[in-house]
């Protein structure tokens, strides 16, 4: 049951990855489309600014997850590194705690800001404007997917198994 | 009583110096120093995000624009296509609607003071037509129509990239409020500005109602009483201000583009039309309300047919 | 609560977060979390979501990934194989040839990639297998490399310019063509280094190459032509008015494409890997912006932004005086910590401050620039360090930081004539 969550957890992260590799994709033809066709057509458009920056922050945090699955957020670790393999335990326990908690905490946060700007029907400003949580709730998905690889991590840590290995 | 007053911009900004500044002067010195100020600029809220804070209590009372909180709300933003006569607006009760509407949003307007309206700062001149038929302009959304009427294409720029764009020419030209010009160099990089300017720049100050509520009946009649003087203090201390910049634009090298009178009809009217309808986006029914309102005080820079 | 009190403890439990290993952006996140609550309390929260939402929704800083990708275009296409070999062919037969196709070779990379790592990686798994081989010296070899992967972030592109320019509200354009002059400057610097060197101490390499035919010459000069398109449609639309520089870093992308289809790397799995690699690469950049900004926003409630500027203009301190404590301070602490972090904390702190110390913004962050990059090759941290030591067995760690020394002088060393010559800086800027 719970090997068949996880397994949910990894799908999701990877279609996240593929969905935020798309965004940034998004961006570079949207701008491409929009050089070209001011340049060239004397034709702006009103959406390729919009886009690039709604796809930001979707894209940032669609592959937020899949950094914290495969430890490739930026840490600095040379310190932990030179310590004896108890203390690096304790110390590697005591960083994925935190980071689970933070990123919980963070996902609550994002969560009721999500809430309130629906309740509120609070729209973008841009030129043409959409609801925001449109967008925020991808804030929320990050903190909240993130928060269990590191909670996974942290309980393969304290069981001894070292942190979960995986292939990015 | 201290207040913390938050601002959408520093006091290199000419608004912050003459309405938030200023507001905070009249206060102090009409309660002989009981009221004073915090005040916290953008550094700490980000000009976008700061109508959240203040609603939440962060911080009890906002110096903005109505366009940086138009994902709140838009009507409010029609009141930059009603002309400035404070003295009018008050009566013609656009304040008291106003008020009431942001009172809905857990806040309450003290001063609705105003400054001089949208100028386009043009890289060359103007086209062939004596419009901007074919040219490419940087626009904030309310003024969309209005390029297009005058027969060019809105760019999407933020504000920080309008000295670069109208240097290298990704743009012909840009629009802004008529104070900015000098404080941003773009003097350097724009050989004119036209003229008329268009509508006005409405900078609401609103504080937190709870906060409101908690004051005593002198604290709230002070800051009500000085919210009024400084509608009339700004509608005369920009009038200065903004014939200065101009004759400090064209002392600079700029030169001062006059639309000719069919053009700069076609500029009203778009202006008027295009805020209204941006304004009525959200809000449709306040805003029809609102209209009948301006016209029938005879507020309305051009009205509909 | 006093900022007197709130800086010190803040920037202290930033720091011990981070030398505990804890991600850089939870530490952050931890530290505005804590902050919010006990400084505003939990009615501040939508400031904290907010702040997350207003940064990685702000468009210059698009022009991140969009820098990445072009980078990861170059490399993952192979196109950089061949550029590679253009440079070893054009590179004729002098005294230590093989440190100067890797100046050479870093000089034209620099201006493709907007970050060194990949540039270090690169040259890791290509040049410096090349150059033991041949017997030139270990530790002079991956010195040359990190010098030359640090001409990227300096030399436009740039993803370091677009976070300085972004968080100091300086002309991103007028700082990306600042960096040119220093750029080649570093470079020359580096060549008179290794002349200097080898004329103190005699070498024992293999210099010998087989004469390259003005035809293969002439090819080599064919092979490059695609690339100075790619050059040409960042700067030049910049330039030209084609382009704001965040548009014209996605033209850039466009134009590696175009690169490699004309090199016959094309092909979708090639695309898709890129995009996956970039999209990672920036998101790592972007939620450490995006954790950072509400430190700074509480710096600024707490009234310590303020504090300091007001404390800088209170003690009459010599303005010299001040730039060298300016950078003296993320020079020690960039041996030890991220870069971006350290800017990202940093910058909003120095920025009020140009205006009253007199300092030309342009030529302040362009030096500063210098400084943070400079910060990638200092040990005992530094992602240039780790990049290079990552691509390659030849190299042992004690090696790669022993030999970043020498470059780091030659980076003081720069940074200190630019300082004395703000000409350098300022003179490309001045004619746009
Ligand atoms: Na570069
Ligand atoms: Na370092």
């Amino acid at each position: 049951m719970i090997r068949a969550v996880l397994r949910a957890h990894d799908t999701l992260t990877e279609w996240g990855t593929l969905l935020g590799a798309a965004a940034l994709g998004a961006i570079a033809l949207g701008y491409i489309f929009e050089v070209t066709s001011r340049y060239f057509f004397n034709s702006p458009t009103t959406w390729a600014s919009d886009l690039s920056a709604y796809m930001l922050c979707v894209g940032t945090f669609l592959l937020v997850p899949r950094l914290a699955r495969t430890h490739s957020h930026i840490a600095i670790e040379f310190l932990q590194e030179s310590l004896g393999p108890r203390s690096r335990r304790l110390s590697r326990l005591f960083v994925y705690c935190i980071s689970f908690l933070v990123c919980l905490i963070g996902a609550w946060i994002s969560l009721n800001e999500n809430f309130r700007q629906f309740d509120r029907g609070l729209m973008t400003l841009a030129a043409n404007p959409i609801p925001k949580w449109w967008i925020s709730v991808f804030i929320t998905y990050g903190f909240a997917s993130t928060a269990l690889y590191f909670l996974r991590h942290l309980v393969s840590q304290a069981m001894g198994r070292g942190p979960e290995q995986q292939v990015g | 009583t201290e207040l913390s007053f938050l601002t959408s911009w520093n006091s290199n900004y000419r608004g912050t110096e003459g309405m938030a500044e200023a507001y905070v002067d009249l206060v102090t010195k009409a309660s002989n120093g009981k009221i004073t100020f915090r005040v916290a600029g953008p550094e700490t809220v980000p000009p976008f995000e700061q109508l959240e804070p203040v609603q939440a209590g962060v911080f009890d009372m906002l110096f903005t624009h109505t366009a940086y909180h138009a994902g709140a709300t838009t009507m409010n933003i029609a009141v930059d296509a009603m002309v400035n006569d404070p003295a009018r607006r008050r009566s013609a009760g656009v304040f008291e609607f106003v008020d009431k509407h942001y009172q809905t949003l857990g806040l309450k307007l003290l001063s609705l003071p105003a400054s001089g309206g949208i100028h386009f700062l043009m890289r060359e001149g103007l086209s062939p037509a004596g419009d901007f038929d074919g040219m490419k302009i940087r626009g904030t959304p309310p003024i969309h129509s209005t390029i297009k009427a005058l027969g060019g294409s809105p760019v999407v720029l933020p504000g920080g990239e309008i000295y670069t764009s109208l240097e290298r020419g990704v743009v012909d030209g840009a629009n802004w409020p008529v104070l900015g010009a000098v404080a941003f160099k773009w003097y350097e990089v724009a050989k004119g500005f036209t003229r008329p300017a268009i509508g006005n720049t409405t900078h609401p100050i609103l504080i937190n109602l709870d906060t409101w509520n908690a004051l005593s009946a002198d604290e709230q009649a002070i800051l009500a009483e000085q919210g009024k003087q400084l509608e009339l203090d700004v509608r005369q201390r920009f009038d200065v201000w903004e014939a200065e910049e101009e004759k400090k634009l064209v002392e600079l090298g700029m030169k001062r583009i006059d639309f000719a009178p069919d053009v700069a009809a076609r500029e009203i009217k778009a202006q008027s039309e295009g805020y209204w309808a941006i304004a009525g986006k959200r809000d449709p029914d306040l805003t029809a309300e609102l209209y009948k309102i301006a016209a029938a005080n005879d507020l309305l820079f051009a009205p509909a047919e | 609560m006093d900022w007197t009190l709130v800086l010190p403890v803040g920037f202290a439990a930033l720091f011990a977060l981070f030398m505990f290993g804890v991600p850089v952006f939870v530490a952050f996140f931890l530290i505005n979390i804590v902050g919010t609550w006990v400084l505003i309390g939990t009615r501040g929260f939508g400031m904290f979501a907010n702040s997350i939402f207003e940064t990685t929704t702000s468009v210059p800083l698009v022009t991140i990934p969009l820098f990445i990708l072009l980078g990861e275009i170059l490399f993952r296409s192979g196109t950089m194989d061949v550029l590679f070999n253009a440079v070893d062919k054009l590179t004729g037969r002098v005294r230590g040839r093989q440190y100067l196709v890797v100046i050479n070779l870093s000089v034209l990379l620099g201006a493709l990639s907007g970050a060194g790592m990949a540039v270090a990686a690169m040259m890791g798994r290509s040049v410096l297998p090349i150059m033991v081989s041949r017997g030139y010296d270990k530790t002079m070899s991956s010195g040359l490399i990190l010098g030359g992967c640090s001409l990227a972030p300096i030399i436009p592109p740039s993803i370091l310019v677009i976070i300085i320019g972004t968080l100091s509200d300086t002309s991103i354009a007028a700082l990306l063509v600042a960096g040119i002059i220093p750029g080649i400057l570093l470079a020359l610097m580096f060549i008179a280094y290794v002349y200097g060197r080898l004329s103190l101490r005699r070498e024992r390499y293999d210099d010998r190459v087989d004469p390259s035919s003005l035809g293969e010459k002439g090819r080599a000069v064919l092979q490059i032509l695609p690339f100075t398109l790619i050059i040409f449609s960042v700067m030049g639309f910049i330039l030209m008015g084609i382009a704001t520089p965040t548009e014209a870093a996605a033209t850039g992308v466009g134009a590696a494409v175009l690169a490699a289809a004309f090199n016959r790397c094309l092909n979708f799995a090639m695309i898709r890997d890129s995009l996956v690699s970039a999209a990672g690469i920036s998101a790592m950049i972007l939620v450490i912006m995006a954790s950072s900004k509400m430190f700074t926003q509480l710096l600024a409630y707490t009234g310590a932004t303020r504090g300091v500027i007001e404390a800088v203009t209170a003690t009459s301190l010599d303005p010299s005086v001040m730039f060298l404590l300016m950078m003296l301070a993320p020079f020690i602490l960039c041996m030890f910590v991220d870069q971006i972090a350290l800017m990202l904390v940093v910058i909003p702190v120095y920025a009020p401050l140009l205006p009253i110390l007199g300092f030309d913004p342009v030529w302040f962050w362009t030096i500063f620039l210098l400084n943070i990059t400079v910060g990638g090759i200092t040990p005992p941290f530094g992602y240039a360090l780790f990049a290079l030591k990552g691509s390659t067995d030849l190299l042992s760690t004690a090696v790669v930081f022993r030999s970043a020394w020498p470059v780091v002088l030659i980076f003081l060393i720069a940074m200190t004539l630019l300082w004395a010559v703000p000409r350098l800086i300022t003179f490309l800027p001045s004619l746009l």
